[in-house]
């Protein structure tokens, strides 16, 4: 009970630990997942902005280049005469992506290739720049003639190494705006042309992370800081956490803005985090799983032991009704010494030795092997060794005449025993009676091991008889009854065949001769020393091995009665 | 231990070797049931028997009671050891030794 108890706690315990390490590994990694897939994120936005900011750069320069090649129509003419200028102009086509292409003479005069005037551009910063002879990008956008908000592109003119005027494009902020939207690959993100100041020049379709109202970044971006270098600007639009990457473009101080909802970031986190769950779950339910198969097993293990221990415990009951049934109150006379033991087997088998007065005078020895083990054998010796000894009470008042008394009372327990023996069991069984008085000793001998008698000052020798057949073998079986006298000092030494077949390792037998020997050694001061030496020699010699039968042995003195 | 049947199946002849003993009859005892149906003629040959413990003696005087019902048991062949073993027994008796 108390192991089952421990091992109820140890089952609790390895349940509440998994689920400990499970979920707390779920936390950790999820956190950690969460912080790797924000930087892995900002990582790639930042990226993402650097890569647009070349690419928008490297358009403006194509178009610049378009530009320049614009020009070569006005190196040989004369551009400070404006019809001259005009005429040239509105023999090109328009090119790139703009919304129109003029020229501009020193005076800032100008002239689109449609006709129109964008007027006087003499102060404009990209007027100045290209008049400096370099290729220039206007810093803020102009109001043009049509009212458009446009952002202008303009190269020199360059006569004899001096600049004589510009021709320019303008992009309205749908083309700067679509502009964006070619060289932008964040996806689900709004990306955003900033100046300097946080004024959005252009913005990609897909703004709809800041508003159309909003003209300057800095009116959502929580910090002023929105200039410099690589930036992860974080922000609240409304209810919404936002990310801003924010990355110099190359031209003027302007920036390329991605701005993206910080969901994106947690929605994937959240994602990753639900696949884990679910692999923590599928491990959590195959540890459990894996569990019951355990305490199924166990338990069905723990249903084979209490079924080992209910046979276990079945032959103990039926070691202790044989070892039950014997007499342990040994006669304490002084014309016998009587002693006797018996060792069951770990089968119990059905060995029994028995002795009790008929009278006053007659001692009454039994010494019995049942064929066959366990619980049946037992049961078998118990019904025997009570038929036996009830006969030999009734035959005390029957009258008869001594003579013959052991052998009629086996012919009788024979007959009662062959009732109702379907098992087949059979017992060999040697039956004397002594008469105290004289010494005489009547016994049968039926199927039994021959005993050993030693004559006062002889030898143990085996009383070789001509053997009846064992009780229960088969009815009205004839038993012959043999007769001895015995002396004072002479002493009879019964046993079963658990002593002579006592096998070792080596299947060798532990033999008659060994056991004569053993009893004719003259080393024992009393029969009670001389049957506990046999049992220990016994187990000597089998050494290792487990006592296949049980030993039995009883021994009997008969001494001169003081 | 070695089964051999002839006469068209009545005569069975069961040649026992080596020690018959609690561990082995139980063998003898089911190859014993399963073929004694029909046998009038049992013959145990013991000439390389070397020992028999009660359980072997129990079953060679079960097949002694089954045989007195439909034929006739023999033992052939008994050398001393086992001689020895029947006598002490008694079932030299019992058995119908030739």
């Amino acid at each position: 009970m108390k192991k089952t108890l421990k091992a109820h706690y140890l089952v609790l315990g390895s349940v509440i630990l998994t689920a400990v390490i499970l979920i707390s590994a779920f936390f950790l990694f999820s956190r950690s997942t969460s912080a790797l897939i924000q930087d892995n994120t900002s990582m790639y936005l930042t990226e993402n902005a650097r890569a647009v900011a070349a690419i928008f750069y490297t358009k403006m320069d194509d178009q610049l280049v378009m530009l320049e090649s614009q020009v070569r129509y006005f190196r040989d003419i004369d551009i400070t005469n404006y019809n001259v200028m005009k005429d040239t102009i509105l023999a090109t086509k328009g090119i790139g992506a703009f919304k129109t292409i003029g020229v501009a003479n020193s005076t800032g005069a100008t002239i689109n290739y449609n006709g129109k005037s964008s007027g006087n551009i003499m102060l404009t910063d990209y007027f100045n720049h290209a008049m400096s002879g370099q290729n220039a990008i206007s810093e803020i956008t102009y109001t043009d003639e049509d009212g458009d908000e446009v952002l202008v592109l303009a190269v020199p003119i360059i006569q004899n190494d001096i600049p004589i005027g510009l021709v320019f494009g303008t992009f309205t902020k749908d083309i700067l705006n679509s502009l964006i939207d070619t060289v932008s690959f964040a996806e689900s993100g709004s990306n955003l042309l900033v100046d300097a100041d946080g004024t959005i020049l252009a913005r990609s379709a897909d703004s709809s992370y800041i508003e159309d109202s909003v003209l300057n970044i800095n009116e959502v971006f929580n910090t002023a800081d929105v200039s410099g270098n690589d930036s992860l600007i974080y922000f609240r639009s409304g209810n919404t956490d936002m990310l801003a990457v924010m990355t110099p473009v190359g031209v003027h101080d302007w920036n390329f803005v991605t701005i993206l909802p910080q969901s994106v970031i947690s929605d994937t986190s959240s994602r990753i985090a639900m696949s884990l769950l679910k692999v923590v779950l599928s491990v959590a339910v195959s540890f459990l799983l894996l569990l019951a198969s355990i305490i199924a097993l166990f338990n069905q293990l723990r249903g084979m032991t209490a079924d080992k221990e209910r046979i276990t415990a079945e032959l103990n009951v039926a070691t202790k009704i044989q070892s039950d049934m014997m007499p342990y109150n040994f006669p304490e006379r002084d014309d016998i010494e009587l002693y006797a033991t018996m060792t069951p087997a770990k089968e119990v088998g059905g060995d029994f030795y028995d002795f009790f007065f008929i009278d006053d005078d007659s001692l009454a020895m039994i010494m019995a092997d049942v064929s066959g083990k366990g619980m049946p054998a037992a049961l078998f010796m118990v019904i025997a060794k009570s038929v036996l000894r009830n006969i030999c009470m009734v035959e005390r008042n029957s009258g008869r005449s001594s003579d013959g008394v052991t052998s009629h009372i086996l012919g009788v327990a024979n007959n009662v025993l062959c009732e109702n023996n379907r098992s087949g069991f059979f017992v060999t069984t040697w039956l004397g009676i002594l008469t105290i008085s004289t010494g005489e000793l009547r016994y049968t001998n039926a199927g039994h091991e021959y005993p050993a008698l030693r004559r006062s000052g002889g030898n143990y020798e085996l009383l070789v008889t001509d053997n009846c057949p064992p009780l229960a073998t088969m009815e009205d079986l004839q038993f012959e009854e043999e007769y001895i006298k015995l002396e004072y000092g002479d002493i009879i030494f019964l046993y079963t065949d658990g002593v002579p077949e006592a096998k070792n390792a080596e299947a060798a037998r532990f033999g008659t001769d060994r056991m004569l020997e053993i009893l004719n050694s003259g080393k024992h001061a009393n029969i009670v020393e001389m049957l506990t030496d046999m049992k220990n020699e016994i187990d000597k010699f089998t050494g290792e091995m487990d006592p296949f039968d049980d030993v039995t042995m009883m021994c009997m003195k008969y001494t001169k009665k003081s | 231990m070695n089964f051999e049947k002839t006469n068209g199946g009545s005569t069975l002849t069961v040649e026992l070797i080596g020690e018959v003993d609690s561990m082995n009859t139980p063998e003898l005892e089911e190859k014993l049931i399963k073929e004694i149906d029909g046998v009038t003629e049992l013959i145990f040959d013991l000439k390389s028997l070397e020992y028999i413990s009660s359980a072997g003696l129990r079953v060679l005087l079960t097949m002694q009671k089954t045989m007195k019902s439909q034929g006739s048991m023999v033992i052939r062949n008994t050398n001393e050891e086992v001689m020895e073993i029947f006598k002490v027994t008694g079932f030299v008796r019992l058995l119908n030794l030739v």
